[in-house]
């Protein structure tokens, strides 16, 4: 199952946040991530592994519960079913324009967190560990550390990443 | 204001992204559930992850390993557990009367309510279009070609192609591509900026070159055409697997890109480690709207034609 989960993640992920056919896909990632673990315990399910052939695409199949579980959700959520000409929650536009700028703003300044990550062996486990999902083991073989130093410098990091979130008031004090 | 409206930190989302916590079931129903319970929640939650993820350099939408490794746990776990509920000592003994008086039933009764058209069950039929999903309307069957993803702005696609019959393709992604046969290539792609495809594989460390093909004197990405309409477009040549190839995995990666890139700036990008899509990304001068697609497919030992090809 987790290598199944490994190989079509990217593909639930594109399907949940950016849609199919009229569907402009969830703008929430509260709304995504719910609706990628919806879908997987759909496709693990017994029943659902016994309904698979094995012999055609299993892409298509998977496909065909995400796009049914998405369904499901899109006509049980009031907040999906506007008729009042308002602009439903799937749009990703901001309320108004100064709304606009001040989010961009805020996220260019929480984006400069990774460049204020420069020594090693912090950049390489910031990339690794938690963006390439390397393995602790593997990490401390190619920085050449060990593996106890290199759940320290993941612990380190997260704490730094609290304490800028903090600083930049995204975290109360 | 986005980042600054928020009431109270919930720790559970401190939890979830704390690689040194422990995250359980019970845990993650709870996130779910306020996640879901209001549109305050909802808010807060992807102000956290979104921060989150930026300060990792990745895209709202992408999420990072420490929540892609807590989803892949949760719904595996829930999922198992949805099949192992335990059946409680009541409800067994409950069923034993009922199974002692079915017994007896049939043990008094013999052949008195023998039916023989019971024995003579008709399968299920299938849903429309293919499937179904328990407990769901019929799910939709949309076949895929080789490894496009329908989803993405720019994908590549892969094809089999068997050299028996000479014109049979086979799918690639969910089976394995035969080293006897060759390999299709296409694309399909919505962003007419996006002019120029670069088409390369890695196969235990050694470096396939698809499109552009520098023993052909191709030296740089191939011009493609990319519209609205988002087609599927065939690139011409197919790839005679067992002259470069050898049984086992290769990832193919497509390079959708604006500019044209030369064989010789790509070396360059993979030079010293083996390529991935953030390695590429860093080494190549591509913009947002320049994608890069991997596609992984396996290649097994066959012996199936003997067809000559174009490109070898």
């Amino acid at each position: 199952m987790e290598a199944v989960y490994r190989e079509y993640e990217p593909l639930v992920r594109i399907i949940v946040s950016r849609g199919f056919s009229g569907f402009r896909g969830f703008r929430s990632p509260a709304d995504q991530d719910d609706m990628m673990q919806t879908v997987f315990m759909s496709a693990f399910e017994e029943s659902t592994r016994l309904a698979y052939d094995g012999i055609s695409s299993y892409t298509s199949f998977l496909r065909g519960i995400a796009h049914n579980k998405i369904r499901q959700k899109l006509s049980k959520d009031a907040r999906f079913n506007r008729t009042d000409g308002a602009p439903v929650p799937t749009d990703r536009m901001a309320e108004n324009f100064e709304e606009v700028l001040l989010e961009n703003e805020a996220k260019a300044t929480i984006a400069q967190f990774r460049a204020g990550i420069q020594g090693e062996p912090d950049k390489s486990i910031l990339q690794g560990y938690f963006v390439d999902s390397v393995a602790e083991e593997t990490l401390a073989e190619t920085l050449g550390i060990t593996r106890y130093k290199v759940r320290k410098c993941i612990a380190s990091l997260h704490r730094r990443m609290e304490k800028y979130l903090r600083e930049h008031h995204v975290l109360d004090q | 204001m986005f980042w600054t409206n928020r009431k109270n930190p919930e720790k559970l989302l401190g939890q979830y992204l704390d690689p040194s916590k422990n995250w359980t079931v019970e845990d993650d129903k709870a996130l779910r559930e306020w996640s879901q319970s209001s549109d305050e929640a909802r808010n807060t939650y992807d102000k956290r992850v979104i921060a989150h993820r930026l300060m990792l350099g990745l895209s709202e939408d992408a999420p990072s390993r420490v929540e892609r490794d807590r989803m892949m746990k949760i719904s595996i776990e829930r999922s198992m557990g949805q099949e192992t509920k335990a059946v409680s000592w009541f409800r067994i003994e409950a069923l034993i009367p009922a199974g002692v008086a079915a017994l007896a039933l049939i043990l008094v009764l013999p052949g008195v309510f023998q039916d023989d058209s019971a024995t003579d069950m008709a399968p299920i039929a299938p849903g429309v279009g293919g499937y179904t999903s328990p407990g769901d309307s019929p799910v939709e069957y949309l076949g895929t070609r080789g490894a496009e993803v329908e989803d993405m702005k720019a994908a590549i696609g892969i094809s089999g192609v068997s050299t028996r019959d000479i014109s049979q393709e086979y799918e690639v992604l969910h089976q394995s591509a035969f080293l006897d046969d060759r390999m299709r290539f296409s694309y399909r792609c919505e962003n007419p900026e996006l002019g120029r495809l670069f088409l390369f594989g890695v196969q235990k460390d050694e470096l396939i070159w698809y499109f552009p093909l520098p023993g052909a004197g191709e030296k740089e990405s191939i011009e493609i055409n990319c519209n609205a309409a988002g087609g599927r477009v065939q690139l011409d040549g197919d790839t005679q697997l067992n002259k470069r190839h050898q049984s086992g995995e290769v990832t193919v990666y497509g390079i959708f890109s604006k500019e044209s890139i030369t064989v010789e700036e790509m070396e360059r990008a993979l030079d010293g480690a083996p390529p991935s899509i953030s390695r590429l990304r860093e080494r190549l001068p591509l913009g947002d709207n320049e994608v890069i697609h991997e596609v992984r497919v396996k290649i097994a030992e066959g012996a199936k034609g003997s067809e000559t090809d174009a490109r070898p």
